[in-house]
């Protein structure tokens, strides 16, 4: 089905012509990633991103296809979206394979629900969605939007290999949702404009995309080992609700969002010390603010918190808050661009940072170095993934 | 980038026909600033350029949407359409006859809005030799500067008026304006910039009158920074004076 559809895209890119109407765009490029601490390179990968659209009278026919070719890891070829957008004169209907971005902040979005987020990848620059098959409308009145989403199919993460390797059992496949009324996934969003400010109100009841986890110890009968480990893995529903706005002060820019999450209770998680998941229901808040300096230096700083845990490894029994502070400086002059991104864990001083040189070599084409460097002690947040730490060069063609 | 971009309509700005006479320096500038002020609605297809000290020039070509509200609310709608690399990126800006602009940027990886704070309207916007003033024609000559008038000279081809503008308020940006304005039509085909110091650091032409939409509109517009060296040349491929409908000026449209 997939290979039929990729073709059927490929198909379609040749035939684009004028009369068609049809426009294709996208990226190739090439990346090579360097580990430091494990002394390898970790990604040599060419990768192509392609899209074609085409306007009809009724709206849009919009699909995207991503693959590469990479030595260090298996090739891939992926229709990452195909929708159909229909537009009435109240109301915006997209029908398909798509990805929805909600929320207002930059990069770390808690509002945003719909497509799960790979968290585990440490080569990716951002956390990478997956496309979901889907039915979005939105109806536009004149104080603002409503947007319902309905999601009958699920594409949960698998258990991460991180967390598999910390236990000495593997853990079985996650239990899925079993049939197509329990797949269904809904969110709903609210929008406005108030006060000079967008704001945006949301609700979702779905699935958590990370299995929960969690081990029975029962004692051995044969006495060697005294216990028994049986591991366990299931996904579980959960509830979300979030608030998200985005205005000015004057010539500062200004957002923030936060949601409340509510997961499923699963009864073998409480009070269970060998418990990778809780029951306990957490609050993910960020607020930021962005200024450009004389039109060449951005500058943004983002405050997150999340009230139990942390905000980027959904597993641990750690009770406490966790705030973090994201800094962002960006240079830009004619063709060249520095960047600096820093996060830090204020809770464990622990820091990532990734700094990034981009030049434009030629109208369409972009070079870039870059790094990625975690600091801190072993036992904090980031100072435990400093084997991560890596450097990266790339080159990317547009067209 | 989105800077780049807003202002680029109301360059069209210095533009329109007026009668001519036997003027003071204030009524030559009260003209000039009478037809800066683009009313209509309508469409154009823009090509950017920018130079470097290096003779490097970077192209970008957008489509530009704008209409003005009777309550003067002005509301400009802007679309990459080349290179390829921000393609699709659009620009929404809604701006009040009072208070603060509303600005949003859709970026087409991102698949959302991020609304944009504003800036001060002296900055330069990024990678461009213009203002924000310059380049939204927010810019008030007649309240910032005094004018006396100079002897006539032609610009070429062009019989016009010169005009020496001095500051006559604080928030002045220069310390000296000469204007060439043609005399036939009230636009202004040179305007050279002089800092504080009284060094020419801008230098803004008009160039290829032609008309478009049933008025004169200079198609090319340069400014060159002479300090830096750097050069931005506006290229007006096509323009349309049509009615918009409002709701093209909506996050809706900027998300479809």
């Amino acid at each position: 089905m997939l290979r039929s559809l990729c073709l059927g895209f490929l198909a379609l890119s040749l035939m684009a012509s004028p009369a068609l109407a049809l426009e294709v765009g996208g990226t190739l490029s090439y990346e090579a990633i360097y580990q430091l601490e494990k002394e390898e390179l970790a990604r040599s990968r060419l990768a192509l991103k392609a899209s074609i659209q085409e306007q009809l009278p009724i709206g849009r026919l919009y699909s995207s296809l991503l693959g590469w070719l990479d030595p260090k890891d298996e090739d891939h070829l992926e229709l990452e979206q195909l929708y159909v957008d229909i537009y009435t004169p109240s109301a915006d209907l997209r029908i398909g394979r798509q990805l929805v971005s909600w929320g207002t902040a930059d990069g770390i979005n808690p509002t945003d629900y719909i497509n799960p987020k790979d968290l585990f990848d440490p080569l990716e620059a951002e956390f990478r969605k997956k496309p979901l098959t889907m039915v979005q409308a939105t109806y536009y009145g004149s104080q603002g939007s409503i947007t319902g989403v309905i999601v009958p199919e699920f594409n949960g993460q698998e258990v991460p290999e991180q967390v598999a390797e910390s236990f000495p059992i593997e853990f079985p496949e996650p239990k899925e949702p079993e049939d197509w009324q329990e797949r269904i996934q809904y969110g709903l969003r609210a929008e406005t404009y108030l006060a000079g400010y967008d704001w945006q109100l949301s609700l979702y009841r779905g699935w958590d995309p990370y299995p929960a986890l969690w081990s029975i110890a029962q004692p051995n009968p044969q006495g060697d080992p005294l216990v028994i480990l049986s591991p366990h893995a299931s996904y579980r529903r959960i509830t979300k609700a979030g608030l998200a706005f985005a205005g000015t002060l004057g010539d500062v820019g200004l957002w923030g969002e936060g949601a409340r999450m509510w997961p499923e209770k699963i009864r073998e998680l409480e009070d269970n010390p060998l418990a990778f998941s809780a029951n306990d229901p957490w609050t993910q808040m960020i607020v930021g603010l962005d200024y450009t300096f004389l039109a060449d230096l951005y500058t943004s700083v983002q405050y997150l918190w999340q009230s139990r845990g942390s905000a980027f490894i959904p597993y641990g029994q750690d009770d406490k808050a966790q705030s973090y502070l994201i800094l962002q400086g960006r240079y830009t002059h004619w063709d060249h661009e520095l960047e600096l991104v820093g996060m830090t864990n204020i809770t464990d001083g622990s820091w990532v940072l990734n700094p990034k040189y981009a030049y434009r070599a030629a109208p369409a084409v972009k070079v870039y170095v870059g790094g990625r460097f975690f600091c801190g002690d072993g036992d904090s947040e980031f100072g435990q993934a400093q084997d991560e730490d890596m450097v990266k060069a790339g080159i990317e063609f547009s067209f | 980038m989105q800077k780049a971009v807003i202002a680029i309509l109301s360059l069209l700005v210095l533009v329109f026909p007026a009668g001519a006479a036997d003027l003071t320096a204030d009524e030559i500038l009260d003209r000039v600033e009478g037809e800066m002020a683009f009313t209509g609605d309508g469409t154009a297809v823009i090509e950017l350029i920018t130079v470097n000290p290096k003779g490097a020039q970077r192209k970008h070509e957008l489509k530009v949407w704008r209409k003005e509200d009777p309550d003067e609310t002005s509301k400009q709608l802007l679309e990459y359409l080349s290179p390829p690399d921000v393609k699709g990126t659009k620009f929404l800006s809604i701006t009040p006859p009072e208070g603060d602009s509303s600005m949003w940027l859709y970026l087409p990886a991102l698949g959302r809005e991020r609304r944009i704070a504003g800036h001060t309207t002296k900055d330069t916007f990024m990678g461009t030799d213009f203002t924000y003033e310059e380049i939204g024609g927010s810019r008030d000559f007649t309240k910032e500067y005094k004018a006396i008038r100079l002897p006539d000279e032609t610009f070429d081809g062009y019989p016009c008026y010169v005009l020496e503008l001095s500051p006559a308020a604080d928030g002045a940006e220069y310390g000296l304006v000469r204007m060439w304005v043609w005399q036939d039509e009230f636009l202004p085909l040179q305007i050279q910039f002089f800092n504080k110091g009284l060094e020419q650091s801008k230098v803004l032409i008009n160039r290829e009158i032609k008309e478009a939409a049933g008025r004169l509109t200079p198609h090319q517009i340069t400014m060159e920074n002479t300090l830096k060296r750097t050069k931005t040349i506006i290229n007006l491929l096509d323009v349309e004076e049509v009615e918009l409908p409002d709701d093209l000026f909506s996050l809706r449209e900027l998300r479809r």
